[in-house]
């Protein structure tokens, strides 16, 4: 509840300072937010497989909405990386010069409350109500700080995941007219529904669909490559970094749990789909020219692994699922601002116009290495933990797709190195960009994405230990389902 | 009835007021007796239902309708200070108009008979026929009447002719009367009987602009006194649909499965044709025409089951429509207060950086009336779906699909207000400050966010 308030307020606060002050504010609200944060994971029991800080409030008592807010291991990784992303992209824009800077910030913290608000509520309506209040502050920030051809670009994103949306909604609806006794939207009573056959196969697909546009999962993605593209970096940052979490977190928490009665065979298709997702946009990044463009895809490849690791269902895959939305977020978010970095001092954002850039900016080159490997997974940093625990689980679950979706890790190296390669190293080209000196807010924030890197690769259980119970008792919610 | 009679009166003396050179008050004074009426409505109705000699009756459900017209009265009575300068001549005959049309939405709303569902339609059209051609120099406005005008006689035809075909079959005005007796009738007359129905529903269809039944409505809403339309899309919709829920919920004893096959065919068209032409008008009252004419379909679809939670549902859902409706028509108003421009959608282009708060609140009415959560349009919707789903599924698919066409158009209006370049040529500032332009969307910005997250308040 605490955390859904901070951030609203926060955004009308900001508005009301200007630019630096705005800056200020936004950032103290976002560390504020994630001291609280910490504050709810230190009274967190681990062990306790229940929901925990749960309160409810009537907010539409004929519909069966209620304000019901609760967080269990899984919600508390998503809000930490939420909380802790907020930071980071608060801090990075801190160098930019947007015009209308407060609304900047204002947006980006709403967006900030209503993804609090997806990850905390327990009751279907309020999770949708929230999961489209995240959708208009990105509309707005993409829209109006975007670069060129924006508006078409953010037109078919919104009318895309707004689409997913409504069919979300039509499931939600339709799992609630099954619920036990006096209708409910509550989580605990929505799972409880009683659907069978191809009723719950629909409401299968419904999730699905809603929640791959999302992340987006192939054939899916369409909207996705040219919006994080044109997206002005926080927005990006966002988008990647957070936003696709809503996804797969709803997968895990809302789709499985509703639709358990669903043949197990419809996974077989979305993993597969994941799978060519993985080495279809692995292909395609290889050939971008654009740093972003090239980030963004390799997001879609990355995505692609943890859903399918994901729909396996088994206790490895869920795990290394919610360990690598964490260390995604953080490391794509690295990534953009590395890109972004770049393009405040060379004025470009294409591949072959640099070259020869770690010369002046060592730092600078470093700190980016790091990112980089943990982007495609070396040992000891983020990435490998994560998707070792994948690469597990779809092993486990069928040996093919376990080899195809290995590759992700070698097509990875490829075109993480070439960005490296082309960018850092090489002949200096004669457009004048040198790096130089980094500011004091771009080194922190590379700093602090740098340190949980490592920490989190060094240390993976502590982000495995807050998820493990709840993940058991999700499992064990679905044991007897037709799910193998 | 007091409502009704003091309606009438304080027509009668907004017209002669219009005389005898009382305009600039005019507004003060019609807010008032609007106010007056209402507290009378109120007053009547804690007493509980009125009877009117069978003719008319008074009860929570036509309580709450005439009071939301007579709120969207007052808004819009607010924003005429400003909104009728250019026919100043003819002012106190449009505030005058409009008393008696709210006369005509009362009848409509609490008949108890036959003939003053027909009366209460009549005393509807026939001022509006005449506030639709009040912009006497504009050929659009002439235009609009007239069409207006036919095709309201068209289905004036249609009402009577229904009226005097389940007279035929039942021997009474009266809607109690035929109730009760529609089991018989229907045995031994059903073909009087449902051609009857279909009859009356033809001349509804007519009145709230239904597919196929519509096209008269975005000529009109165009060619009108922007105030006028902003009338027609609150009011006038919310006397037409609340007539017709009462029709269906009093003879539904009597009305086939076909009928609602038919009833929910038109629902599926009037949402999916609207939805799909208004993405493509460049004009925004066309838009927002072809919008409103959508949101008849939406509210239809909440005709199909009728139990008791219908009435509640549907009137949230007029309540959320006209609140958003004359905010949006209010910024309009603001922006091009004399129409010296046409309503294109360039005319929203920079509003964002022009007016913030202007923009700010067209945002917040349009995105309500897309019905995207957090805003009431979503709660609105969303219990229109919820009742429908368990036996219209195919419905609601269609309901969702064109909800998602939708947004194209309202979003065209928020893009180009806050993404699109400012032309040298529409950069002016708004230097005319339209105070009571700015009072009504607040208004109607503070009626919307209580709804959003006091959903709950509004119910019978």
């Amino acid at each position: 509840m605490v955390l859904i308030i901070i951030p609203f307020i926060a955004a009308l606060l900001a508005l009301v300072f200007k630019d630096k002050l705005a800056k200020i504010v936004a950032l103290t609200a976002s560390v504020a937010q994630l001291i609280v944060n910490f504050i709810f994971l230190s009274g967190f029991d681990v062990k306790n497989s229940a929901i925990q800080y749960t309160s409810s409030y009537e907010w539409f008592s004929a519909l069966g909405l209620n304000f019901s807010t609760g967080i269990d291991g899984i919600a508390m990784v998503m809000l930490l990386l939420t909380n802790i992303a907020c930071v980071l992209i608060i801090l990075s824009a801190w160098d930019n010069k947007y015009p209308g800077m407060t609304k900047f910030l204002s947006f980006v913290l709403i967006m900030q409350g209503a993804l609090n608000g997806v990850f905390l509520s327990t009751n279907g309506l309020m999770f949708y109500i929230f999961w489209e209040l995240a959708l208009i502050p990105i509309y707005f920030i993409v829209g109006i700080w975007g670069g060129e051809n924006r508006i078409k670009i953010t037109f078919k994103f919104f009318i895309y995941t707004f689409f997913g949306s409504l069919l979300m909604l039509l499931a939600l609806i339709f799992v609630y007219l099954h619920t036990p006794g006096n209708h409910s939207f509550e989580w605990s009573e929505m799972v409880k529904a009683d659907i069978n056959g191809w009723e719950s196969t629909l409401v299968l697909w419904a999730f699905f669909i809603a929640f791959a546009i999302k992340m987006p999962v192939f054939p899916f993605h369409t909207w996705q490559a040219d919006t994080y593209t044109v997206a002005p970096a926080q927005g990006t940052m966002l988008l990647s970094g957070i936003m696709l979490k809503m996804g797969i977190f709803g997968m895990i928490r809302w789709m499985w749990p509703m639709a358990k009665n669903a043949c197990g065979c419809n996974y077989n298709i979305f993993i597969i789909l994941a799978v060519v997702g993985i080495i279809y946009a692995a292909i395609i990044a290889i050939q971008q020219n654009d740093i972003k463009r090239v980030i963004a895809w390799s997001s879609v490849s990355h995505v692609g692994l943890i859903a399918a690791g994901i729909m396996t269902w088994n206790k490895e895959g869920l795990q290394g699922g919610i360990l690598q939305s964490f260390n995604h977020g953080i490391n794509v978010i690295g990534l953009f601002f590395v890109a972004e970095i770049i393009e405040r001092r060379i004025k470009t954002r294409d591949l072959t116009q640099m070259g020869g850039l770690a010369k002046y900016g060592r730092g600078f080159a470093f700190l980016f290495m790091i990112i980089m490997l943990g982007s495609v997974a070396v040992p000891f940093t983020n990435g490998f933990t994560g998707e070792f625990l994948l690469l597990n689980a779809t092993f486990n679950y069928q040996i093919i797709i376990g080899i195809v979706s290995g590759l992700t890790i070698i097509f990875c190296a490829v075109y993480m190195l070439r960005v490296y390669q082309l960018a850092m190293y090489g002949p200096e080209k004669d457009n004048g960009g040198r790096i130089g000196k980094l500011s004091w807010s771009e080194y922190l924030t590379l700093g602090i994405i740098v340190v949980l890197v490592i920490a989190v690769g060094v240390f993976p259980n502590l982000i495995l230990n807050i998820s493990d119970t709840s993940v058991n008792n999700l499992i064990s919610l679905m044991k007897g389902g037709a799910i193998q | 009835m007091k409502t009704l009679i003091l309606l009438f009166i304080s027509g009668i003396f907004s017209l002669f007021g219009g005389i005898f050179g009382l305009k600039k008050i005019l507004p003060l004074f019609a807010t008032i007796a609007l106010a007056t009426a209402l507290g009378y409505l109120f007053y009547d109705s804690y007493y509980g239902p009125e009877n009117l000699r069978n003719m008319l009756i008074f009860d929570n459900y036509s309580t709450f309708l005439i009071a939301i017209a007579i709120c969207s009265t007052i808004l819009i009575t607010i924003m005429s200070v400003k909104g009728f300068s250019y026919t100043d001549e003819s002012f106190g005959d449009i505030i005058g108009l409009m008393f008696f049309v709210l006369c005509g939405v009362v009848c409509m709303v609490s008949f108890n008979n036959m003939v003053m569902l027909f009366l209460g339609i009549e005393i509807l059209s026939i001022p509006l026929y005449v506030m639709v051609g009040s912009n006497r120099n504009n050929l659009k406005s002439n235009e609009a009447s007239l069409k207006y005008f036919i095709m309201g006689a068209f289905a004036t035809g249609f009402l009577l002719f229904g009226i005097a075909l389940i007279y035929g079959a039942t021997r009474t005005f009266d809607l109690d009367a035929i109730r009760s007796l529609s089991a018989t009738a229907l045995e031994s007359n059903p073909a009087m009987i449902s051609i009857g129905l279909l009859f009356v529903t033809i001349a509804f269809a007519f009145k709230i602009a239904a597919v196929p039944f519509h096209y008269w409505s975005p000529d009109v809403y165009q060619g009108s006194p922007t105030l006028v339309t902003a009338f027609m899309a609150t009011v006038v919709k919310t006397a037409g649909l609340g007539a017709f829920m009462k029709f269906i919920i009093y003879l539904s004893p009597m009305l086939s499965s076909d009928w609602y096959l038919i009833l929910a065919i038109m629902s599926a068209a009037t949402m999916l044709f609207a939805n799909m032409v208004a993405v493509m008008q460049d004009d925004f009252k066309r838009m927002m025409a072809y919008s409103s004419i959508s949101h008849v379909g939406y509210v239809l679809m909440a005709l199909l089951t009728v139990n008791k939670d219908t009435p509640s549902i549907v009137g949230f859902y007029l309540v959320v429509y006209s609140l958003a409706t004359i905010g949006i028509f209010a910024c309009l108003l603001i922006i091009n207060p004399n129409h010296n421009k046409d309503n294109s959608l360039s005319i929203f282009n920079g509003l964002g950086k022009r007016s913030p708060f202007l923009a700010l609140i067209l945002t917040v009415c349009l995105l309500s009336l897309s019905g995207i959560p957090p805003f009431p349009g979503f709660f609105a919707k969303y219990s229109i779906f919820k009742q429908a789903i368990s036996e219209h599924l195919w419905l609601v698919v269609i309901a969702i699909c064109s909800s998602a066409i939708s947004i194209y158009y309202y979003f065209r209006a928020i893009t180009a207000m806050y993404f699109n370049k400012v032309e040298a040529e529409e950069s002016t500032e708004l230097t005319e400050k339209n105070y009571a332009g700015y009072l009504v969307i607040t208004l109607s910005l503070i009626g919307l966010i209580v709804l959003a997250i006091f959903p709950g308040i509004i119910g019978l």
